[in-house]
């Protein structure tokens, strides 16, 4: 499974990597990763889009913002299903969220288990 | 009913009524030293001799009663003025709360951005330092023996660092997550709730809200849990506001007294929990003022405080705690006191609204 992960800050490559190590390992996972809303639109125009599942994106980022982001995807790939991460936990932005298409919505600090279990279940 | 001498226009109401009888009074004694007796025939004559007497007689009384009805005209000018303040501040109370509550929003995004990473790379590390460790045991051969106990030993204290600082990034999470629900005011959703560790939130957003304004306070709090109370699925956004309404009531007491008393006082907080059948109950005890048996009946009063007015107390903590308490618990709170010495709240929640739906008990499962 593809999975591309949008966030601004740096870090966050690493500890997806770690975290998923062992998905990661047994082929089960591929990870790709994007720090702006931006360099996503570009690998999804660029064929990243082709065999990908999932892409799990912040909200509060520099210039795009992860909702922009999320209202352009589901206008350019229908199919692709995208899971909102985020440290806002207001119901505005959940609500914001879900009412452009956002397949769920989990807040930080994240619990990996059940971003796997929703991940799995998802698929 | 105010006092008769607290608004302006009584005074020139009696102003107006002295200026009518005087000029007659004054009249009278001179008709009384220059030709003796005064009868009313005489006065008459008088007065129609020389009408204008009659004006003179009575324009004070015109003139005071003309000042009379100004007079109540700026008392009720006043007083629409000052509701009008009122409101105003009350606004820019709601103002500053709305204020808060987006800072703290605020603030609350920044502090769960980082929390983030320390919580995950510190359950990542836990992840990590078990397959070294299985990695070193599967290779037991390749090390003498005592490496291979003192590296065991090292990746043991690491795994529990790890835990450490994942169990420590979940308490600073939670004491963000109270503090937005504070600052909120929203309903809050259903969550699996510890109630002492509910009140120990509480007590410590209390405790150090008010030792951050008042450095010298300090308290001695005892605490008396009872364990086999279960972790409960419920919404506990309501009772907590209302634990830290009683908390803040108390650290209040115990703050005006300790600043009465100085070293001759010991500020003690006693918090109790208990499970007695089906019945939850919350005991908080402060050593304080206490409440004069006269007004402890009005405490749960709205608007009702004996905080000083503008100190941005509006009298209503109490009175929403016991709406709260009783409307959506569908319990009791009490009030048991002795001026100057200390005060109880006793608060009792029946358990079985939650034992009804057994999913909601969680006893065997932590949060």
């Amino acid at each position: 499974m593809k999975i591309l992960v949008v966030d601004d800050e740096k870090s966050v490559q690493r500890l997806y990597q770690q975290r998923f190590r062992k998905e990661a390992r047994a082929g089960k996972v591929e990870l790709h990763f994007a720090f702006s809303g931006e360099e996503a639109l570009h690998f999804l125009s660029e064929g990243g889009a082709d065999d990908l599942t999932l892409i799990l994106s912040d909200i509060n980022m520099p210039k795009m913002s992860g909702l922009e982001l999320l209202k352009i995807v589901k206008d350019q790939y229908p199919e692709l299903k995208v899971l909102i991460i985020t440290a806002y936990v207001d119901n505005n932005n959940r609500n914001q969220a879900i009412n452009l298409g956002a397949n769920d919505y989990l807040t930080k600090p994240i619990d990996f288990n059940v971003l796997k279990e929703k991940i799995f279940h998802m698929v | 009913m105010k006092p008769f001498y607290k608004e302006a226009h009584n005074y020139l109401l009696w102003g107006a009524l002295f200026g009518c009888l005087f000029p007659i009074i004054a009249m009278l004694i001179e008709l009384y030293a220059s030709s003796g007796p005064v009868n009313i025939q005489q006065i008459i004559t008088i007065q129609k001799e020389t009408p204008l007497l009659w004006i003179i007689d009575t324009a004070p009384f015109f003139l005071g009663f003309f000042a009379f009805l100004i007079g109540r005209q700026i008392d009720r000018l006043k007083g629409k003025n000052q509701e009008i303040l009122d409101a105003q501040a009350q606004l820019v109370l709601q103002e500053q709360m709305a204020s808060i509550g987006k800072m703290t929003a605020g603030i609350a995004h920044e502090i769960k951005n980082p929390l983030n990473f320390v919580r995950n790379f510190a359950e990542g590390s836990t992840e990590m330092i078990e397959d070294l460790e299985e990695e070193i045991k599967n290779n037991q051969s390749g090390f003498d023996q005592e490496t291979f106990t003192y590296l065991l030993e090292l990746l043991g204290d690491l795994r529990q660092n790890a835990e450490d600082i994942k169990h420590n990034s979940e308490r600073v999470n939670r004491i963000v997550f109270t503090l937005m629900d504070h600052t909120r005011g929203s309903k809050g959703s259903e969550q699996a709730t510890d109630i002492n560790v509910l009140l120990d939130e509480n007590i410590n957003l209390a405790y150090h809200s008010y030792r951050a304004n008042y450095s010298s306070f300090n308290l001695d709090i005892q605490k008396d849990y009872d364990s086999s109370i279960p972790i409960i699925k419920m919404n506990s956004h309501s009772l907590g506001r209302v634990l830290l309404n009683i908390l803040n009531n108390a650290c209040y007491a115990l703050n005006q007294k300790q600043s009465d008393l100085k070293n001759d006082f010991d500020p003690l907080l006693q918090v109790k929990t208990k499970k007695d059948r089906d019945q939850l109950i919350i005991i908080i005890e402060d050593n304080g003022y206490g409440i004069p048996e006269n007004i402890r009946k009005k405490i749960f009063d709205p608007f009702f405080t004996t905080k000083p007015t503008g100190s941005g107390n509006s009298g209503l903590g109490l009175s929403i705690s016991k709406d709260i308490i009783m409307q959506e618990y569908e319990g009791s709170i009490e009030v048991e006191s002795e001026s100057g010495l200390f005060t109880k709240f006793i608060i009792k929640i029946p358990l079985n609204q939650w034992i009804k739906n057994t999913s909601s008990l969680l006893t065997a499962e932590k949060i």
